[in-house]
């Protein structure tokens, strides 16, 4: 299935990933293994490398020692942090310990993976990291909508009418009909998409056919389904 | 007011815990084993879930399992032990737990780091007044 959606969304590229250690043996190890898997691999042999090569490329995964010489695996993930927010970091460490995991833990990595490892095994992670970055580059894109429809609801709703006419207002209109909005016209909104629903609840209220609690009940549940 | 699930089958620790957290104006629900969690968490509205790891029914990594099954949202879990291991790190670290705390702990650095958890995990689900409406 991933095959699939791979295919159809980014026209077959591949996927890109970075692998960062000191050891130049695990660099071409790793490398030549997910190069023959159809992988776009760079590498880096050190942390300030790495960071050079995240700040100019879009990764999907990053393989990351803990253990180098200049800068941490931990600190060079902290630091990637504020590169791009949705690379997915995996650890690799010769020397594992309780700590360090934990520490692996509280800033994000993904996983965190003992060496020696099997490639296939590793090949495995890959795979469930690239999924795990689609995923969260569509939960990204899902927020940055829903704050550009906040923003738009709250320039709708900073010249809504008084409370007190609403009433009145909804009346006229309904019994307007059919050139007004009906009761059926303001629910059904089964087959609009988010951002048009949001609107028409925005319009809705700034036009006094509905008060701003019942805007408020309708904004919550439209948000609340994405 | 944010409602915590504290589980340990040790009844120190969630004395402890307890008096930490309603000092702190939390909503508090207690266990004293995995069962007993998934009994509450099934019937009440939790904003995260401090476990012990090592219980005699199940471990705090399987009640984080089957925790995510019960609750709609993501709910954060932060695990104790007094036993910490390389393996149960990773196992954590793999099933997304949010921290992983060595016994015995800063009861502080529990207190911010469930805070924190509620703020970054639970941001989007601590607004129980919208749920169920339509």
């Amino acid at each position: 299935m991933w095959e699939g959606i791979t295919l159809m969304g980014a026209v077959m590229a591949k996927h890109k990933i970075l692998v960062v250690d000191d050891e130049l043996f695990v660099r071409e190890l790793l490398e030549e293994y997910f190069s023959k898997l159809d992988f776009e691999v760079l590498v880096a042999g050190s942390g300030p490398a790495a960071l050079k090569l995240v700040a100019e490329n879009r990764f999907k995964v990053a393989l990351i020692d803990l253990k180098m010489s200049d800068m941490d695996g931990i600190e060079v993930l902290r630091r990637i942090r504020d590169l791009d927010e949705n690379l997915i970091v995996i650890l690799m460490t010769g020397y594992p310990t309780v700590e360090s995991s934990v520490e692996a833990m509280r800033i994000g990595a993904y996983d965190y993976v003992i060496k020696p490892f099997r490639l296939n095994e590793l090949k495995d992670i890959i795979s469930r990291a690239i999924k795990e970055h689609h995923i969260r580059c569509e939960i990204s894109q899902i927020k940055s909508r829903l704050s550009v429809l906040e923003q738009k609801l709250a320039a709708l709703t900073n010249d809504s009418a008084p409370a007190d006419s609403v009433g009145k207002k909804r009346s006229a209109a309904v019994a307007a009909t059919p050139g007004g909005y009906t009761r059926s016209q303001v629910v059904s909104e089964a087959d609009l998409n988010i951002e048009s629903q949001l609107e028409r609840w925005g319009k809705l209220l700034k036009e006094g056919l509905v008060t701003q609690q019942e805007f408020e009940a309708n904004k919550n549940r439209i948000l609340s389904a994405v | 007011m944010k409602r915590i699930l504290i589980v340990d089958d040790e009844l120190l620790i969630r004395d402890i815990l307890y008096d930490c957290f309603s000092s702190h104006d939390y909503q508090i629900s207690m266990a004293e084993s995995g069962e007993k969690a998934l009994d509450i968490l099934g019937k009440e509205k939790i904003d995260c879930i401090l476990t012990d790891l090592k219980m005699p029914d199940m471990d705090g990594l399987e009640l984080a399992d089957r925790a995510s099954e019960i609750v709609r949202k993501n709910v954060p879990v932060i695990v104790m032990t007094g036993f910490p291991s390389l393996e149960s790190a990773i196992e954590a670290l793999r099933k997304r737990v949010y921290d992983y705390f060595v016994k015995p702990f800063n009861i502080n650095r529990i207190y911010s780091t469930v805070e924190k958890a509620i703020a970054d995990v639970g941001g989007n689900h601590t607004d129980g007044s919208s749920d169920g409406q339509a």
